[in-house]
């Protein structure tokens, strides 16, 4: 499979996350479900995201003041083959963001679940008020 | 220029939050802290002249030729603004977020500090959100307040805090996930993240289907940080289910949040025609659901909740019309709401408080042992409802004037209309709360409305009253500065 292809089948792949996570979130009736639903959605952007950043062949955009130094040309030769960094530091974020959304919503799934003795949705939010 | 205070403003409180996690269970230590932390929360922005702030990095890049490489000319550092309009909203936020602080304090024999820990990252995060100039650090100060806002309701709300916090997170989850793709779409086609660098970026590309997807994703999250249709209700049961002085603190950061996003959507996508009829429409839905659904209410916090959503309509209508006199009155609409539906919720707080209870049919007769009270709710009920002399008159009045100018008068219609209704429903509340005759034990007398209530409730109170008046008799001072906002929002930042 080359650079391109791989390209492809990431943003497939995330599309197709994305779609699962939104049919979770609308049909599935029970919370946890509905919380890796959400979970999934967040998944597919940072594959996305990972995706946007990847370049075929591209190499690490990291350079050392010793290595320009050897060789001063070698910044043309970084500035064409380094991969795009900035949005793996964004996939780095959103994954923190991502655990922290998700410890508070099964904290509260807990709490739900020892006052319903249910993690059914349409039991636990029958009562609701519009 | 760099201004030092300027950061302080978001890293201050985020200290803050977690000392006081840490202070947790130290009563006196998170007393002490959580007084003094309210005290620099407030004086800061106050003090702070205003500019830019660059983390990291260094304004505009240049082609650097000793390296031979070109580099655009991109902002490479995170940059936070400051002006008028920066300074107003986060004083707002922190004065509505110290009368929270204080009332926990005062009211609760033992604070908790990871409650105050989670208003501290609230207001850091909404101090972000407003000040940031840069769409990936807006949207990480937004998924951390919706995280705090959750929290802040779980601390107080019982089963229907946890659940209402579990459908803010389930939603604000898939809102957040808009908006970070719409912002992937963005940073993939044009390779910067800074606004104003979008903004020179996307001018001429307005047709791009990549960024007609990330507008539509964008608007989604804007509509749901900002409670509008078809998210109105997961905001009105935040309000409702939190306790009624930390519903006045989230209404205050939803408005600002409003008003801060639309903000970026106008400079960014202010371009593309239809951009201003989705955000009027669906402001004018919110308008008229959320008054329909207070009318309805059986609850005065959910009354109020609904109450607040419909203004937010209002606000958004004001911003939505994208004309000077629109975007003004909109601004100077947020500012004034937030501050005279934080007047009625502390009114309801009081009720609240003695009775634990906001439901009309345990209410009612409180007209006699509360007479204050009920007077107070009255001015803020004339206040929300658009009643001269007060501030809300002064732009519900210029929304109605703009929608005129850009030549829309059936909207303006449709405002007066939203208006009269939220007008009748707060009506109902009162009625049903001071006036209906009733036999419980508070209409009884049993229980005394006013014992134990902390001074700092009645002094808000009446600043809220002040404020109100204040800026109805002199509104130029802030509604020069919102169209000077307006301005720059059009011409250039």
């Amino acid at each position: 499979m080359n650079g391109s292809e791989v390209q492809f089948w990431s943003f497939v792949t995330a599309a197709l996350l994305m779609i699962i996570g939104i049919y979770a979130i609308i049909f599935m009736d029970n919370i946890i479900k509905k919380i890796i639903g959400v979970m999934l959605i967040g998944d597919g952007v940072n594959l996305v995201l990972i995706t946007e950043g990847f370049k075929p062949g591209g190499i690490v955009p990291i350079i050392s003041e010793k290595l320009y130094n050897q060789s001063p040309g070698i910044f043309q030769e970084f500035a064409d083959q380094a991969s795009y960094s900035l949005p793996f530091a964004l996939v780095l974020t959103n994954i923190v963001i991502g655990a922290s959304t998700l410890a508070v919503l099964l904290g509260i799934t807990i709490k739900l679940y020892q006052h319903y003795n249910s993690l059914s949705v349409h039991e636990i939010f029958k009562e609701e008020k519009i | 220029m760099n201004s030092e205070l300027i950061p302080l403003m978001v890293i201050f409180p985020l200290i803050s939050a977690i000392l006081l996690n840490l202070m947790h269970g130290k009563d006196k230590v998170v007393r002490a802290y959580g007084i003094l932390a309210m005290l620099v929360v407030l004086v800061v922005p106050i003090f702070a002249s205003y500019g830019n702030h660059l983390f990291g990095a260094h304004p505009v890049v240049d082609t650097l030729p000793q390296l031979k490489i070109s580099l655009s000319e991109v902002n490479l550092a995170i940059e936070y603004n400051f002006a008028f309009l920066q300074k107003a909203l986060v004083f707002l936020l922190a004065a509505i977020a110290t009368f929270a602080v204080l009332s926990h304090i005062s009211n609760e024999k033992k604070v908790s500090g990871v409650y105050l820990s989670m208003i501290m990252l609230s207001i850091a995060a909404v101090s972000a959100v407003v000040m940031a100039n840069d769409i990936f650090n807006m949207f990480v100060f937004l998924e951390i307040m919706t995280i705090a806002q959750a929290a802040i309701v779980i601390a107080v709300g019982g089963v229907s805090g946890y659940k209402a916090a579990f459908k803010y997170l389930v939603f604000g989850g898939v809102a957040g996930a808009s908006i970070l793709l719409g912002i992937a779409l963005l940073l993939g086609t044009f390779g910067v993240l800074n606004i104003s660098d979008l903004h020179n970026s996307l001018s001429g590309n307005m047709t791009n289907p990549i960024v007609l997807t990330a507008v539509g994703l964008i608007v989604i999250g804007w509509l749901f940080e900002s409670g509008l249709f078809p998210f109105h209700t997961i905001k009105s049961n935040m309000y409702s289910a939190a306790k009624p002085d930390i519903a006045a603190l989230l209404q205050t950061q939803t408005k600002i949040v409003l008003v801060a996003l639309a903000i970026v959507l106008l400079r960014l996508f202010g371009g593309y025609s239809n951009m201003t009829a989705v955000m009027l429409g669906l402001s004018v839905g919110t308008l008229i659901i959320g008054s329909v659904m207070a009318l309805l209410q059986t609850d005065f916090r959910r009354l109020l909740a609904f109450t607040a959503v419909s203004q937010a309509g209002l606000v958004g209508i004001g911003i939505g019309l994208g004309t000077r006199l629109g975007i003004a009155a909109g601004i100077f609409h947020a500012i004034n709401d937030a501050i005279a539906m934080s007047l009625l919720f502390i009114t309801v707080y009081f009720i609240y408080e003695r009775a634990k209870t906001t439901e009309f049919k345990r209410l009612g007769g409180l007209l006699v042992q509360a007479p204050k009270l009920a007077f107070i709710q009255i001015i803020g009920i004339l206040i929300v409802s658009g009643v001269p002399p007060f501030n809300a008159y002064q732009s519900e009045f210029r929304i109605i004037d703009a929608t005129i100018q850009a030549g829309h008068p059936e909207l303006g219609v449709l405002v007066i209309l939203g208006t009269i209704l939220t007008f009748v429903a707060l009506m109902k509340g009162f009625y049903l709360t001071f006036l209906k005759e009733n036999t419980t034990k508070i209409a009884l007398g049993k229980v005394h409305i006013y014992n134990g209530l902390p001074t700092v409730t009645y002094v808000t109170l009446i600043i809220l009253v002040i404020a109100c008046v204040g800026i109805g008799l002199f509104p130029m001072p802030f509604y020069d500065r919102a169209y000077s906002v307006a301005l720059k929002i059009l011409v250039g930042w």
